[in-house]
């Protein structure tokens, strides 16, 4: 007997809108009840739970505010500046390593993750000692080699703060864009090439525009990023009589009594509605360029052979190097050594000892690894999962679980903390877990689920939808499908969202500020104390240095686990099998893709 | 200067695998270098001077101090949570207060600038209830007791603080602890000690332009904003002093720690107004830092105020504590932590090399009930003179 017609067309909607109401079911407590409880916070005359009356008074103050747009207009000016320059020298630099043949190149991706891995706390913190005017070691080195009366260089200005935060910014830019890089459709350039273009008008024609989406991609996160980057502002910024959106929203909050939080609230609403803006800026850009895609077959690409170009092209890596790595970390080691940081001349352990003898830190430092580990793994679960409905789905809704994913980034972390523990602590069973590290790491899950998703997302679209099929048609379960087709075939972008996501969770500062206690301390927020309410720099440094020599030694036995076994699974899987079927019959190429490979148009 | 703080129970056995590499590195490390005499673990000579119970409690207090004692105890109350912005730096203070009192320990959190009110009511909100008494500047101890943060409690040493409009709220709710001694510092490897600035005056010398003088940004609650409420509020200075010390071409300094730190490694020759206690530590580690204590136009205290939390858990010990903070032992910890008490029962209450506080020219304090004001009054013009 046949449905009735309103059956059918009910259960049609279910299939087509059901997937993508489960994905925002799912997301609706972590990731829009905060934003829901930040716009009641905007309405609010007191904090959510704290009383008070409905009131627009937030939203007048703000908005009648003239400071409002002038830094608003400064952060419009760092986020364009930080977005141009890093997207530039990140993909630059990509290019060149996945597509020249730049002497070094091997080493370019260690350095990106290791700055990546490196919180910005530290980056400024390094520059400031640097490049302070006339304290900074540039400026010394400076007067004593040229005997002039004072250096040339200051941080505490809009370069130095653009700087600062570009060397930060292209790190990540390069990760995210050398897997689009790598499995780029090398027969487009060979064709452009044999139809005798040369290497410029091959780049320009036809590999940037098939790197478009990614790049847009890219870019709109790290303009996202910077409109509310704070910790960088604060530190290199203010000094210099800089301020910016993200200073303002926190001197709502810090230097108002009692907290302005909802004006706070109203001010981050504006950049949540430029968010919005962006995205769809985005989409509707790239959708008229629908025809630019990247998947396709992976055959093999001659490098361009540079030339004598290479050496510039190195020279430009090796500068990042130095600006990015060597001088700012170079001068955190240092520091650790001495007894006051930045003061020379005397080198001393007694740093260490420190970090040794405190339980406080060493709980912090094992907070920190525990928050990284699950917060990238849980972050880039939720990364697949959003990404893979969004990508499999028909329905008109299906941008939903993304917008949602995205807004949380407008927020300054301050205040994205502010609306978690609102959001949180109004639901019954969340109130409980208040002060242990299972909420710092549902708050974090929240906090990096928009980088990982930019990071595994491409991988999504590379899959071909043949095997899934054939699957379903053997008998196996959606669940199943995923598990075993989907997740094995986007491994390694998962594990570069994980990474990704854990690095970005074990180093937040903003989040972890509200909502770490006595229970669950977490590093950045223990150097944060040190370097806000001691003089203890060097002690703070030295907790940097001894988190990252850990690091190196868990992520080497790390190196040496993955290679015994990928060498194992090698020797079972040339025994067993003659090749794996990736996607309509090809054979997977053993390129080792470590890191995100394209972005969705 | 070592914080002091009390590891969770519950983190301890979950943490040790990986911190014993943390501890092995660090070991290691330490094992094979220098003692690094010069370095700074201070807590020996921070530590307060032994006392009899009668000397250090008052002899008309001890039994009342017995009493609390060992009800808290009777009750269970063994660990008080402490949410401080000093935190870090009071440990000694806690040392003895723990000394004092065996078996009760504190558990003292680094409280952020404007997360106060924020923290207090999740602790509220979470039912979880975990502090029992918050203690930082009165701009933020202010916006607590407004919101209903704290419950009223008059400490029985502290009778002199009764009607002082100043040193607490009407309510009891929140009552002035230590003052925060602020200083001009300087870079002794810049400036000498005879040409260091003597007071607030001093700075508009030309001599200082062209960005070698840091202030606290005034624009935030601290340090800064302090120094210039309280010029202004005081009537000894007025904006066109501002306007001068902004065209000495000043940089702004964030947290007082960073001040003292730019002031150190030379980043700013002349610091302003910088926690004395960064300065002494600093100094100790070998750091050239020196200070000056306004000798003309104005001392500048800022006042710690200090409130048990609205159903705190361990309600008998936080009074007890609350109680002891007034003490001549109390009085002492917080001198050798660089800490004037408001008591004035103390004869000699006075950090080393200090005058008694009984003899400072500070700046007219300003009532509890008129900070914010004073505090917001001006803050447009402020924000428009240093933004």
């Amino acid at each position: 007997m046949k449905s009735p017609q309103y059956l059918r067309s009910s259960r049609d909607a279910l299939r087509v809108h059901g997937p993508v109401l489960v994905v925002f079911l799912v997301l609706f407590v972590p990731f829009v009840l905060p934003v829901v409880m930040l716009v009641v916070g905007a309405l609010r005359s007191a904090a959510p739970g704290l009383g008070g009356n409905w009131t627009a008074s937030g939203f007048r103050t703000v908005y009648s505010n003239p400071t409002t747009y002038s830094t608003l207009g400064d952060s419009l000016i760092l986020a364009s500046s930080v977005t141009v320059i890093s997207i530039s020298l990140g993909v630059f630099l990509a290019w060149a390593v996945e597509r020249t043949n730049m002497p070094l190149r091997r080493v370019v991706t260690p350095v990106m993750v290791i700055v990546f891995a490196t919180p910005s706390l530290f980056l400024a913190l390094g520059w400031e000692m640097l490049a302070n005017n006339p304290a900074g070691l540039l400026n010394k080195g400076f007067v004593a080699a040229f005997g002039t009366s004072s250096g040339p260089f200051d941080v505490n200005t809009w370069p130095g703060l653009i700087g600062v935060n570009v060397l930060k910014t292209s790190a990540i830019v390069y990760l995210l864009m050398i897997g689009p890089m790598r499995a780029m459709d090398h027969s487009l350039i060979e064709a452009s090439r044999s139809a005798g273009a040369s290497t410029r008008r091959t780049i320009f024609r036809i590999e940037i525009p098939l790197l478009a989406p990614a790049i847009s991609g890219v870019a709109m996160l790290t303009f996202v990023v910077m409109l509310s980057v704070l910790d960088v502002p604060l530190l290199i910024g203010v000094p210099g009589n800089i301020f910016v959106y993200s200073t303002q929203i926190f001197n709502y909050i810090a230097a108002t009594a009692p907290p302005a939080y909802n004006s706070a609230s109203a001010m981050s609403m504006l950049l949540m509605v430029v968010i919005v803006v962006l995205l769809i800026i985005q989409r509707s850009l790239l959708r008229k360029r629908a025809f630019v895609t990247i998947a396709g077959k992976q055959r093999a690409s001659s490098r361009v052979d540079l030339g004598g170009w290479r050496w510039l092209c190195l020279g430009v890596a090796v500068l990042y190097t130095l600006a990015a790595l060597v001088l700012p970390v170079g001068q955190i080691l240092i520091g650790s050594f001495q007894p006051v940081f930045g003061v020379y001349g005397h080198w001393t352990l007694e740093n260490f000892r420190y970090v040794a003898s405190t339980p406080e830190l060493r709980h912090a430092i094992a907070n920190t690894f525990e928050i990284g580990v699950v917060a990238g793994f849980c972050a880039a679960l939720l990364a697949v999962a959003i990404s893979y409905v969004q990508r499999r789905s028909t329905s008109k809704l299906r941008r939903l679980p993304e917008i949602s994913v995205w807004m949380i980034l407008a927020l300054p972390g301050l205040v994205l903390s502010l609306a978690m523990v609102w959001a949180y602590l109004s639901i019954p069973g969340l109130k409980n877990l208040y002060d242990t590290v299972a909420m710092l790491i549902i708050s974090l899950v929240v906090y990096v689920t928009p980088v990982a998703m930019r990071a595994s997302e491409g991988a999504i679209v590379q899959i071909s939808t043949e095997l899934e099929d054939a699957a379903r048609v053997s008998g196996a379960s959606g669940v199943r499908t995923f598990v075993s087709i989907v997740m094995r075939l986007i491994a390694p972008s998962f594990v570069a969202a994980w990474l990704v996501g854990g690095f970005l969770a074990a180093g937040n500062l903003d989040v972890p500020l509200l909502m770490s206690g006595p229970n669950n301390p977490t590093l950045p927020v223990e150097v944060y104390n040190l370097y806000s309410s001691t003089a203890n720099f060097a002690g703070a440094a030295a907790v940097l240095v001894t988190f990252v020599a850990l690091f190196v030694c868990i992520a080497l036995v790390g190196v040496v686990v993955w290679r015994l076994v990928l060498v194992r699974g090698v020797r079972r899987r040339s025994a067993m099998a003659p090749g794996r079927v990736v996607s309509g019959g090809r054979k997977a190429e053993s390129r080792g893709d470590v890191l995100p490979t394209e972005s969705r148009a | 200067m070592t914080p002091k703080k009390v590891m969770p129970r519950r983190g301890r056995g979950r943490s040790s695998c990986i911190a014993l590499g943390a501890l092995g590195i660090s070991l290691t490390l330490a094992a094979c270098g220098s003692s690094g005499s010069d370095a700074s673990s201070g807590s020996d000579a921070q530590s307060a001077p032994t006392m009899s119970a009668s000397s250090a409690l008052g002899s008309q207090y001890v039994t009342q101090f017995q009493a609390l004692y060992k009800k808290a105890k009777a009750d269970g109350q063994t660990t008080i949570q402490i949410y401080s912005a000093d935190a870090a730096t009071n440990g000694p203070l806690y040392d003895a207060f723990e000394k004092r009192f065996p078996g009760i320990t504190i558990s003292a959190h680094s409280a952020e600038p404007g997360t106060l009110s924020a923290t207090l009511s999740a602790d509220l909100a979470s039912g979880k209830k975990t502090i029992d008494i918050a203690s930082t500047g009165s701009t933020e101890m202010i916006g607590g007791a407004q919101t209903g943060d704290f419950q009223s409690y008059e400490p029985f040493t502290a009778a002199f603080q009764k009607g002082n409009d100043v040193q607490a709220d009407p309510n009891n709710d929140i009552r002035a602890v230590y003052y925060s001694i602020k200083v001009i510092a300087y870079n002794t490897s810049r400036v000498k000690q005879a040409d260091a600035p003597t007071g607030w005056e001093d700075l508009l010398d030309s001599r200082w332009a062209g960005g070698k003088l840091g202030l606290r940004d005034p624009t935030t609650p601290g340090g800064g904003q302090e120094l210039v409420s309280d010029m202004l509020f005081d009537g000894r200075f007025d904006v066109s002093y501002l306007d001068s010390l902004k065209a000495q071409g000043i940089k702004l300094l964030g947290s007082p720690a960073a001040a003292a730190n730019a002031v150190a490694t030379g980043q700013v020759s002349v610091g302003f107004p910088v926690n004395y206690n960064d300065v002494l530590a600093l100094a100790k580690k070998g750091g050239p830092i020196g200070y000056v204590f306004p000798a003309k136009g104005g001392n500048l205290l800022s006042p710690i105020y200090q409130g048990i939390v609205k159903s705190a858990p361990d309600l008998e010990a936080a009074e007890l504590f609350e109680d002891w903070s007034y003490t001549p032992e109390a009085i002492a910890a917080l001198n050798t932590l660089g800490s004037y008490s408001p008591a004035p029962s103390a004869p000699n209450n006075a950090p080393a090399n200090l005058p008694a506080f009984s003899t400072l020219d500070l700046f007219k304090p300003i009532p509890l009930a008129k900070v914010n004001e004073v505090n917001t009054g001006p803050a447009a013009q402020i924000q428009k003179i240093f933004h």
